[in-house]
């Protein structure tokens, strides 16, 4: 029997999600922030599958349902972020995020 | 050996064909020695010694001739000072493989068989797709280099797809690498380009803003949440399943998440269309402003 | 005015019930333990006098402005008559309900319960408490109506009335509360109400201090009246084991203060034990044979004396103070001072006998205690034999009557002492009527001889004031002990009863009782007709002024005299008004005080005179009830064959009427006592009839210049003001002295030790103030400044600045919660 269990998945997802956290937080680059997004989404996933999978038990598939609509909303995301990158690109010039701070006004 | 590299197109051809066939003699004469030398029932004496390591040095010495003429353009070896030269690589490789061999290698082996018996091959894999799924993610956090983020980031879906293969749900594992890797990734290269003018303006490529604070947020994080992964009473099941999950997802998106998985292909279409709308708007202003 | 007949039909309707009810109880448990019947209206009975008070207290002055003292009296009197009405239809409900179930209660509310001491605000009539009730309702609408003529000029004519009102309601509590609480707050409230009628004209300084005087004497009483309430409450105490009521271990024992009541404890026959406030349960738990409670009331010792015996006297001594008996009787002649009307109903006929009506109200515990009803009789006999000799040479027609009231009191008390219960009460009826009967007959007598108090200087007023003195001789018959008058009956009844009284502590003692109180009932048949004789015979030498004042020894008399000039500068504004009014009405009988107003211009008088008509009908009355009340009430069995029905009305009351053992004794013997006691009354009228009718015989003045200094001493009380003042007042100065020394010395020094303590902490404290506190204010502003300036940097407007902010924030949340708990 492997010694990996549940928790070593939820630390997996937790390091994912710690490090997707500083990539949303610190990244100057508005496509950087959405590569941060699509990690916290996936450390999410790993947590939703591992629990399907250790918690839930046989012929329950509520958690891998769940990741697959969260995979299908990260599709989603990506494309309006991307077109959100695009616009702020058009309007500031730039996707330095430091330089969009409009909400200091 | 009196013949050295001639220059001239048909004398070079038949110099290369020379030293090819120098190379090939040389591996086959290494690999002969050394294999005959591993699986040679006699006892070693000097004299098999004296043998084996003058056909090593015979066999190095012509690899390096045949070498010569490819790799070593710049670096004429041919007569005495590729025989000292050969003597000297000789040396050297003698000492590393003396080394290898009769020191690390003992030691490797022992330890490894000893390490070996507890090493469960699942546990080698999860560890393989975790620290692939890690360091990707450490990567497209820490990278200086915009697109380096991106490449590192298809290492950390990849890494997920495996956890996932490993955790038996092999439907959002392929899912994952299609959707993610083939959609999202691409989505993502697609804005680095449509963004990023490369070698225009370096600093804008993939700057942090504040990265001490932020690792250190992530490490509280970290520890914080491995803490409570390992020390929470999970109530986890007595043996899970590794059975395919594709039908039984296929049935439950049909039956108990119908209504869900209308409103996702909604929000899908709305995603598509709003994506174009914004950013076909924000061209068009653009366009204006511009022109 | 139609809807109060309807309102008492409806509340008696829904009483009967609750009365069927109770009976049935009664009747499961037996007559042994009396059970009350809920009569939901009693509390009108004090209420409307109450009522009546706080009108006149609240527009008592404005009403009398606008619509003349006749407002003022028309709420008391209405207020009075309400009231008796209420107690008369309770008096024939009671009469008219079976006898073991005459105990009505009316329970209002709960007022504090704290551990097992539950103090309720319920009136409780039984037998007892219906007769005072109805002495106290009647006697009161009686001198009510008398007032309204004598004290027609008095200016503050409402204050007297609230006061008057507030007195009966006090009054009313003290007889009707169902508990010692409520019995208290009456038994203040009266007390009160004595300082305030006392003390009614109190820009005299005399008659201020003679009310207070009589405030001080009964916190006396009233401090071992608390005190042997407190003892018999922690004596009540215990709890029902083994058969057998075993004392609570007290408070130090117990693990927790505070603690809920113990579980009830009940008796075999199912009468709850413990400590109680109520009269009933109390009653029923000594009753109770099986509880065991009266033979360990009887057995408890506290400090190795017999608990009961200290429960008792302290009982006692708060009925000496109220009562009027020795040591604490000095405060009652005293009390002559307040009007007249005052001296007839609180000081002769209701206040005074509470201690009397007490001591009854708990013959059941009095009757465990054979040494406390010997201190009962035995006070109550010195106490009658005392004030009658003070009484024989006063010349104040007040004080004579102040003298005889303790002296008669002290009958009661030799009655309810030797466990004739009944016919102690029965006295204390009789004396109501008659007593009250004479001290208004002197009132009218006063007026009549315009504020003159000194029996020198009246006499021959029987042709000037027929009704009144024919109702004084009524009064006097009674008091004496004529046959088939009042006070023959209800005084040889005690008499007797104290001859063959067996439940003393020795057994020789009720013969001794009964030949001191003898000669006592001589000496008050003697002093009634010598003031009587003094009264209204002979020749009438009284001036036709005022201006003689001077020669007076009496004090009231010359203080009366003082306070007619205060009152002409009294920061009164009603003095004004008695001015106007005295100058205006040429001849109007009011008090010595304002009549005195217009002496000095005016010299009135002339020959005595009749008083107004609402005098003469109350004296009427009340000379009716004093003749005939006794052969109704009282006829001795003796004489009719049957016990007295008043003795048979008060049984349920009196349960340790029969536990009382009397000698037995033939029929001839008690109508040799019987004679015997007539003998006495007609020797002490025979005697003063020889030596004072028509002031001619020289025999008293020869008598007493040749007795000249035990006269003197006799004259002057015994000395025994003189003697407190000697030795309780002297010590209470000089200990009020010592304190103010030290209070001068000591505790100055020591408050303005800690002045100069508190000076140097407030130096100390402004230093503090100024450099610590403002600097701590003044930091802690710069420190907002500086984070304010610091912080706002914070506001940057980064969407991902603001959520680090947030991610930290939950983090630190999860950490606090989940981690570090």
């Amino acid at each position: 029997m492997s010694s990996i269990g549940l928790p070593h998945f939820l630390a997996v997802g937790a390091a994912l999600f710690a490090l997707g956290m500083v990539t949303v937080v610190t990244r100057r680059n508005a496509v950087g922030i959405l590569m941060g997004v699509e990690l916290i989404l996936n450390a999410a996933n790993v947590n939703f599958i591992a629990f399907n999978h250790f918690v839930e038990g046989p012929g329950r598939l509520t958690g891998q349902v769940f990741s697959i609509f969260v995979i299908v909303l990260a599709a989603a995301e990506a494309a309006i972020g991307l077109a959100i990158v695009l616009a702020i690109y058009q309007t500031f010039r730039t996707i330095d995020v430091e330089e969009t701070d409009l909400l200091r006004e | 050996m009196a013949n050295g590299p001639q220059p001239g197109p048909p004398g070079a051809l038949r110099e290369a064909a020379m030293r090819g066939l120098a190379i090939l003699a040389s591996l086959l004469l290494g690999g002969g020695v050394i294999l005959a030398r591993l699986f040679s029932r006699a006892p070693a004496t000097l004299e098999t010694w004296v043998v084996f390591c003058l056909a090593l040095y015979l066999a190095l010495t012509a690899f390096l001739w045949g070498l010569n003429g490819f790799a070593f353009r710049r670096l004429p070896l041919s007569g005495i000072p590729l025989f000292l030269f050969s003597a000297a690589a000789f040396g050297v490789l003698f000492l590393l493989g003396y080394f290898v061999g009769g020191v690390a290698g003992p030691f490797l082996g022992d330890a490894a068989s000893r390490i070996i018996p507890y090493v469960h091959i699942a546990d080698a894999v999860f560890l393989l797709f975790a620290v692939m799924t890690i360091g990707g993610a450490a990567g497209t956090a820490f990278s200086r280099n915009i697109i380096y983020s991106a490449w590192s980031l298809l290492f950390a879906f990849l890494g997920v797809a495996g956890l996932y293969v490993f955790l038996g749900a092999d439907f959002p594992a392929v899912a994952q690498v299609l959707i993610y890797v083939g959609g999202v990734l691409v989505l993502i290269l697609f804005a680095i380009m449509l963004t990023k003018q490369i070698g225009e303006d370096p600093k804008l490529t993939n700057a942090h803003l504040d990265l001490p604070a932020g690792a250190a947020l992530a490490l509280i994080t970290v520890a914080t949440l491995t803490y409570m992964a390992f020390m929470a009473p999970w109530k986890t099941v007595a043996s899970p399943s590794y059975e395919p999950t594709s039908a039984g997802l296929g049935v439950a998106f049909l039956t108990e998440y119908l209504l869900p998985f209308e409103f996702a292909s909604v929000v899908l279409l709305a995603a598509l269309v709003g994506a174009v709308v914004i950013a076909r708007k924000e061209i068009k202003e653009t366009s204006e402003t511009v022109l | 005015m139609t809807t109060l007949p309807l309102l008492l039909s409806a509340i008696l309707a829904q009483a009967e019930h609750a009365g069927e009810a109770a009976a049935a109880v009664a009747e499961r448990h037996g007559t042994e333990i009396a059970q009350a019947a809920h009569v939901s209206w009693l509390w009108l009975i004090p209420f409307f006098p109450l009522l009546g008070s706080a009108i006149n207290t609240a527009f008592g002055p404005r009403l009398q402005k606008r619509y003349g003292k006749r407002a003022a009296h028309t709420v008391a009197v209405g207020a009075m008559v309400l009231s008796c009405i209420v107690a008369e239809v309770a008096f024939w409900k009671m009469f008219a309900t079976p006898e073991h179930e005459r105990f009505f209660e009316d329970h209002l509310w709960t007022m504090w319960q704290s551990g097992t001491l539950k103090v309720d605000l319920s009136f409780g009539v039984d037998p007892l408490g219906m007769l005072m009730t109805m002495i106290v309702t009647h006697v009161a609408t009686l001198i009510h109506i008398y007032s309204t003529g004598y004290m027609a000029d008095e200016p503050a004519y409402w204050r007297f009335f609230l006061w008057l009102n507030l007195f009966v309601f006090s009054m009313l509590l003290l007889v009707m509360g169902s508990n010692f609480v409520v019995m208290f707050f009456g038994w203040e409230g009266v007390g009160l109400c004595s300082y305030g009628l006392i003390a009614f004209w109190y820009t005299d300084i005399e008659k201020a201090k003679a009310g207070l005087k009589a405030f001080v004497v009964n916190r006396f009483g009233d401090f071992g009246f608390v005190i042997g309430l407190f003892i018999l409450f922690w004596s009540l105490s215990g709890s029902w084991q083994d058969n057998r009521y075993v004392p609570d271990p007290g408070l130090a024992n117990q693990k927790v203060l505070g603690a809920p009541a113990p579980a009830p404890r009940v008796s075999p026959a199912g009468v709850q034990l413990g400590p109680t406030m109520e009269f009933r349960e109390l009653r029923n738990q000594i009753s109770d044979e099986s509880s065991g409670m009266s033979e360990r009331l009887r057995d408890l010792t506290l400090w190795g004396m017999p608990v009961i015996a200290l429960i008792c006297i302290g009982f006692f001594i708060g009925a000496t103070g109220k009562s009027a008996q020795i040591p604490l009787y000095v405060w009652l002649p005293d009390a002559m001072a307040g009007p007249t009307p005052v001296s007839a109903l609180i000081h002769a006929a209701t206040m005074v006998t509470a201690g009397v009506y007490m001591v009854a109200r708990l013959n059941f515990l009095f009757a465990l205690s054979p040494l406390a009803m010997t201190v009962v009789a035995t006070v109550g006999c010195l106490t009658a034999i005392f004030a009658a000799s003070i009484g024989f040479f006063q010349y104040d027609i007040k004080k004579v009557l102040a003298y005889s009231t303790v002296s008669q009191l002290g009958f009661m008390f030799i009655g309810v002492g030797v466990g004739a219960y009944w016919a102690g009460i029965f006295h204390l009826m009789t004396h109501a009527f008659f007593k009250a009967c004479l001290f208004l007959g002197s009132g009218s007598v006063i007026l009549a001889c315009h504020h003159e108090q000194d029996m020198r200087k009246m006499g021959g007023l029987a042709k000037y004031t027929p009704i009144t003195r024919w109702t004084y001789l009524a009064a006097c018959w009674a008091i004496a002990g004529f046959p088939f008058a009042s006070g023959f009956y209800s005084k040889d009844e005690i008499l007797w009863k104290a001859w063959t009284a067996g439940g003393l502590s020795t057994p020789w003692i009720g013969h001794a009782i009964y030949v001191v109180g003898a000669i006592a009932a001589l000496g008050t048949s003697f002093y009634m007709f010598r003031s009587y004789y003094m009264t209204f015979t002979g020749e009438y030498r009284g001036g036709h002024g005022h201006e003689d004042k001077e020669r007076l020894e009496d004090p009231h008399a010359m203080a009366a005299h003082q306070h007619a000039a205060a009152a002409v500068t009294a920061p009164n504004d009603f003095a004004a008004t008695a001015d106007v009014v005295a100058a205006t009405v040429p001849h109007q009988h009011g008090p010595d005080h304002a009549h005195d107003t217009h002496v000095h211009e005016d010299a009135h008088g002339g020959v005595p005179h009749e008083s107004p008509n609402s005098m003469t009908w109350v004296l009427a009355a009340l000379a009716f009830a004093a003749v005939v009340s006794g052969i109704i009430f009282g006829l001795p069995a003796l004489w009719s064959g049957h016990e007295p029905l008043l003795e048979k009305f008060l049984a349920p009351s009196l349960p340790a009427a029969e536990k009382v053992p009397f000698a037995p004794a033939s029929h001839s013997e008690e109508l040799l006592f019987q004679f015997l006691g007539v003998a006495i009354a007609a020797l002490g009228w025979i005697t003063a009839r020889t030596l004072y009718v028509d002031a001619k015989s020289q025999v008293p003045a020869r008598l007493k210049e040749s007795f000249a200094r035990a006269w003197a001493v006799v004259y002057n009380k015994y000395y025994v003001d003189e003697l407190y003042g000697a030795t309780v007042i002297r010590f209470s100065l000089f200990l009020s002295r010592v304190l103010y020394w030290i209070d001068q010395n000591v505790i100055d020094s020591f408050v303005n030790f800690m002045g100069w303590v508190g000076r140097s902490v407030a130096y100390v404290d402004a230093a503090f103030d100024n450099y610590v506190v403002d600097g701590a204010v003044n930091g802690l502003a710069d420190l907002i400044m500086n984070g304010g300036r610091t912080l706002r940097r914070v506001q940057t407007g980064h969407i991902q600045a603001y959520l680090f902010g947030a991610l930290g924030g939950a983090i630190v949340f999860v950490i606090l919660q989940y981690v570090i708990r």
